[in-house]
């Protein structure tokens, strides 16, 4: 029914006479927002509350959409405030996160391959020191690598939805990969 | 090298290469450049591992999760925005906007008003109170004892007949105008007052203490009597 409608148009349907509307809009960034979560926060149920938490304030704030905006900025720049809040609530509670007790810019250590008793398990010990690794990138930082990495989107999408210049979203992923390989200096990486 | 620099800055042109953004035209380029320049090619070897590291992550924990079914309380929908808002969009125009602004100001014009006239001297609460004058103030002449005590006598049996009755109550009417006070005039001091203040040897005049003291002093018509003896 709504399908071949652009997403201010479903916006604009969902504010006037039919709520319903908003549903499609749900369907079509669901996915991305969870990923986006996923790549904020590390946590599978901390992903699915904050992108619950999203699209319930976005439909209730539906009204104060602005027009000249896209749905796509609108609903990320909601998600982000979601998962800074599930974060800020998370370390009230002295919760152990992404970045657990380590201190920003840390370089975190590990055994060398040999001592790992399998495969499976370095990788998974290797996506570990990752999360850590990403969960402790300064907020713009972060949000650029999860955008490209977990939602795939290009650098033109991600200068729009952010908005900000595309040169910006390069500089920025240049420096968070920049941060990224000193955090993980000592991770061995396996290529292949 | 670019622009003449003596460093590589290709760090956007390394993340579009990374990510496979670059234009063709470009790419074929920049692997050329890359096969000549050490330094780029270890930065692009860092990146490309940091990159490799968050790829395995999404691939590892993320691909295999199902996307979670939200739902939207479409029953309690607020379409035309939050309260805040709708009343935002109501009075936050020109118009409206300058209405509330002169309203607002004359709001501020009458309770300074009402304030000022609280706390004025002449009145309270705005209502101006008038002192009566006095006029023709002067002794009472005292009354004739003797007659009065014969009217008084004369008039006891009406008096009595007057005090049966019931009493009646009249309400007089007294006229009240504003009390005029008028300021004494200051005399400037004469030399003489100067100069007993000046002077404590000099003692001013008091009453009750008059001293008979023989007038010396020669008068102007003493002066023309003896003339006028002396001329005939």
């Amino acid at each position: 029914m709504f399908t071949d409608l652009t997403d201010e148009k479903l916006v604009e349907l969902a504010v006037n006479s039919e709520p319903e509307a908003f549903g499609e809009i749900v369907k079509r960034w669901e996915r991305k927002i969870f990923a986006l979560c996923f790549g904020m926060l590390g946590r599978e149920d901390d992903a699915r509350d904050a992108a619950q938490e999203a699209f319930v304030a976005a439909y209730r704030n539906i009204g104060s959409f602005r027009g000249d905006a896209k749905v796509s900025s609108w609903l990320h720049r909601i998600a982000v405030n979601q998962c800074l809040t599930i974060k800020r609530r998370a370390r009230t509670r002295a919760e152990e996160f992404m970045d657990d007790d380590r201190h920003e810019g840390e370089p975190i250590f590990v055994a060398a391959p040999s001592h790992s008793p399998s495969n499976q398990t370095e990788q998974a010990e290797r996506n570990v020191l990752v999360r850590q690794a990403v969960g402790s990138l300064p907020i713009d930082l972060r949000q650029v690598v999860v955008m490209k990495e977990f939602e795939d989107m290009t650098f033109q999408e991600i200068s729009d939805t952010l908005e900000i210049p595309l040169s910006t979203v390069k500089s920025r992923l240049y420096t968070a990969l920049k941060q990224l390989r000193s955090k993980l200096e000592r991770v061995p990486m396996e290529i292949g | 090298m670019r622009n003449g620099k003596d460093s590589c800055l290709f760090g956007e042109e390394l993340v579009s290469y990374i990510y496979d953004e670059l234009p063709v035209a470009e790419r074929r380029w920049f692997e050329g450049h890359l096969l000549n320049c050490s330094s780029c090619t270890a930065e692009f070897a860092d990146l490309s591992m940091s990159r490799l590291g968050v790829y395995e992550w999404h691939r590892d924990e993320f691909v295999p999760l199902e996307t979670p079914r939200f739902a939207v309380p479409y029953a309690s929908p607020e379409p035309s925005g939050p309260w805040l808002a709708a009343i935002r969009g109501f009075v936050f125009t020109p118009v409206r906007l300058s209405f509330a602004g002169g309203a607002l100001a004359l709001l501020v014009v009458a309770l300074s008003a009402l304030y000022l006239a609280d706390f004025s001297p002449s009145g309270v609460a705005g209502i101006q109170v008038q002192e009566p004058i006095l006029e023709n103030v002067g002794p009472a002449r005292a009354p004739d004892i003797a007659k009065v005590k014969d009217e008084v006598i004369a008039d006891k049996d009406l008096t009595e007949k007057i005090l049966d009755k019931p009493r009646v109550t009249v309400e007089a009417t007294i006229e009240r105008k504003p009390l005029i006070v008028r300021a004494k005039s200051i005399r400037k001091p004469t030399d003489r007052q100067l100069t007993a203040r000046g002077n404590p040897s000099v003692k001013a005049p008091r009453l009750g203490t008059f001293e008979e003291v023989e007038d010396t002093s020669l008068r102007l018509a003493d002066l023309v009597a003896d003339i006028d003896s002396h001329r005939k």
